[in-house]
């Protein structure tokens, strides 16, 4: 009875398989329009010859870099030297998949150098040939095809692009049927493009008291599947310390200035089609919050005259890896992750009046967090975030969070962003939150936004000492103006949010950080650059 | 019967997985290429660049704990935890 289900279930799943997954390799016969042209381009009229399809649309970043290189690399490097090392002819034909704004592909067109551009606006060509996303290459060999015997076979055919060394090595591999022997030798093949990205993000939040800024500069190489990546992190604290002196008698009001510095490095690999693997590290030095920077100048303001006391020196490092899915290309994408962070933190103290000296908590932290994330193109529309992760930290139960992103368009110049998040750790902690934004482009690359945040926890779990520095429960309300320039190879964002903190009153044994945890009022900056070459 | 007692808050709970289920799946097919022009715009994506971060503060997490990613300290935000 079992097999009887299971046998047409396998079946019915196969055929499904077969049907999305199964491409021609026999090249189906076309006749696209050809672009602002009456003519039309047939496969028929390239008898012998080698044809390239490069399937781009103007909105496809990749598909730019994509189409230069096939241009100059393929198109008239082939053309230079008559033909492939067979010396069979190539040709490229671009084909645009994009039917609205035909004045921004006819800027795509002039600035890649499309020599001969076909139009598939309906994507029946890009259907038939098995095209899931963009930028899409297929290679077709015609050199066994006369005027009477149509005989195209599909060589190469995927969804990205793997350079122009892959793509020679593909058509050069290609020899007449009657002089298979006579193949002139592969030509050199130059590399992939090599794109650069860099980017400059900083960012200010300011109450009366406490002034936090960070800064964070990074630049990435791609070339082919691999890409390298350095940035570097460097944060700035100036706090006003205040002592709640109706608890604390020893403290005394003073001034902090403190730093912290980081670097990141990561290695990104493709191993195939839709896998990459990536590898990451970096470390730090300095307080990482503002929050362990008052908490560590309290503990020294009641022991720093101890036996036992020691300044800290807070510092640590972290190792990262995951693997990249995209299962359905340019618009699933699945993601593994799993990291390592090792932190020596600023710890907190208390008298042991048997021994007669200062000890301290724990002061070393590891952290394991395994993740997954989900990012799919539902509709047109549509795009969507899914994240999950568990975080294991040294002493502590695990902590399991949970973030996700659901981006909408809801005309051509209008964007509205939904985030959401909700962060669980046994026995108490609960924190959740909530943000949208709303994006309008006034003038073509300009575009100004409107958004919100509304953030709630229940407070730090106190598992503390005799001083407990867990913070009460908090929420936060926080606005939004932005406005950025998004170029072709530069963009900026300014951004001004006012906010406003909100803590529950602090329990007895918090009390000496009545002054840390008092409500505040905000404003944040940020100021952003990126650019690709 | 009042619906109050046919849909509890449990049945709210499950609804709202289901719903959320079914918007997961609805990612396993994509729109075609021609169709993605509106979703493939930067400010449509999850980019990491700099210039297209939305609600992140990098330096909210130092009060928000619950914001924070990886990492002990953030994650602890209690400095002197035992």
């Amino acid at each position: 009875m079992k097999t009887k289900i299971f046998l047409p279930l396998v079946f019915a799943l196969g055929a499904i398989q077969t049907a999305t997954f199964a491409a021609p390799t026999v090249a189906p016969d076309f006749a696209l329009p050809k672009w602002e042209a009456k003519e039309t381009v047939r496969l028929t009229d390239y008898a012998g010859k080698i044809v390239v399809l490069d399937f781009f649309a103007y909105w496809c970043g990749p598909c730019r870099r994509a189409s230069k290189d096939i241009e100059s690399n393929i198109q008239k490097f082939y053309a230079a030297k008559n033909g492939n090392a067979a010396g069979v002819p190539v040709q490229v034909v671009a084909v645009n998949v994009e039917s609205d704004n035909p004045k921004l592909t006819a800027e795509f067109i002039k600035e890649v150098g499309a020599d001969l551009v076909a139009n598939d606006v309906n994507g029946v060509l890009f259907n038939q040939l098995g095209g899931e996303g963009t930028p899409f290459i297929v290679v077709i060999d015609g050199t066994h095809a006369t005027a009477d015997k149509p005989d195209y076979r599909i060589v190469y055919r995927m969804a990205g692009y793997e350079g122009s060394k892959k793509l020679r090595a593909v058509i050069d591999g290609i020899k007449p049927p009657e002089n298979k022997s006579a193949a002139r030798g592969v030509s050199q093949a130059a590399g992939a493009p090599l794109t650069f990205k860099a980017g400059i993000a900083y960012e200010g939040m300011f109450a009366m008291d406490v002034k936090l800024q960070t800064i964070t500069a990074n630049v990435s190489a791609q070339q082919g599947g691999t890409e390298g990546s350095l940035s570097y992190t460097h944060n700035h604290y100036a706090v006003d310390y205040e002592p709640y002196a109706a608890f604390d008698f020893l403290g005394y009001a003073e001034s902090l200035e403190e730093n912290y510095d980081a670097v990141q490095v990561g290695l990104r690999q493709k191993l195939g089609a839709p896998l990459t693997v990536s590898l990451g590290g970096g470390a730090y030095h300095g307080f990482t919050d503002f929050r362990s920077l008052w908490l560590g100048n309290y503990y020294r303001q009641q022991f720093n005259f101890v036996p036992g006391y020691d300044s800290p020196d807070p510092q640590g490092f972290n190792l990262a890896t995951g693997l990249r899915w995209e299962y359905l290309p340019t618009t699933g994408f699945a993601e593994v992750n799993f990291s390592h962070a090792h932190d020596q933190i600023a710890p907190g103290y208390e008298f042991d009046s048997v021994a007669g000296e200062a000890v301290h908590s724990r002061e070393e932290l590891n952290t394991y967090a395994p993740s997954v994330r989900f990012e799919n193109v539902l509709t047109k529309r549509l795009r969507l975030l899914n994240e999950f992760q568990i975080t294991m930290t040294s002493g502590r139960a695990p902590r399991y969070a949970y973030h996700g992103g659901l981006n909408f368009a809801p005309g051509e110049a209008w964007v509205f962003r939904v985030t959401g998040g909700y962060t669980h750790e046994n026995p108490t902690l609960r924190a959740w939150n909530v943000g949208a934004t709303l994006e309008y482009e006034f003038v073509p690359r300009w575009s100004v936004s409107l958004s919100g945040l509304y953030y709630t926890d229940s407070g730090d779990i106190e598992i503390s000492l005799f001083i407990s520095t867990a913070a009460p429960g908090l929420k936060i309300w926080q606005g939004g103006l932005g406005v950025r320039y998004a170029g072709k190879n530069n963009s900026f964002h300014l951004a001004v949010a006012p906010s406003w903190t909100d803590y529950e009153a602090v329990q007895v044994g918090t009390r000496p950080f009545t002054n840390l945890y008092r409500d505040r009022s905000w404003l944040s900056v940020q100021l952003a650059w990126s650019c690709e070459y | 019967m009042k619906l109050k007692q046919i849909i509890r808050p449990s049945s709210w709970a499950r609804l709202f997985l289901l719903g959320w289920l079914a918007v997961f799946a609805a990612g396993c097919v994509g729109p075609k290429s021609n169709q993605q022009r509106l979703v493939a715009k930067p400010s449509m994506t999850f980019s990491d660049a700099a210039a297209f971060q939305y609600n992140s503060s990098r330096l909210m997490p130092q009060q928000a704990t619950g914001l924070a990613g990886a990492g002990g300290p953030q994650n602890s935000g209690c400095t002197s935890c035992r």
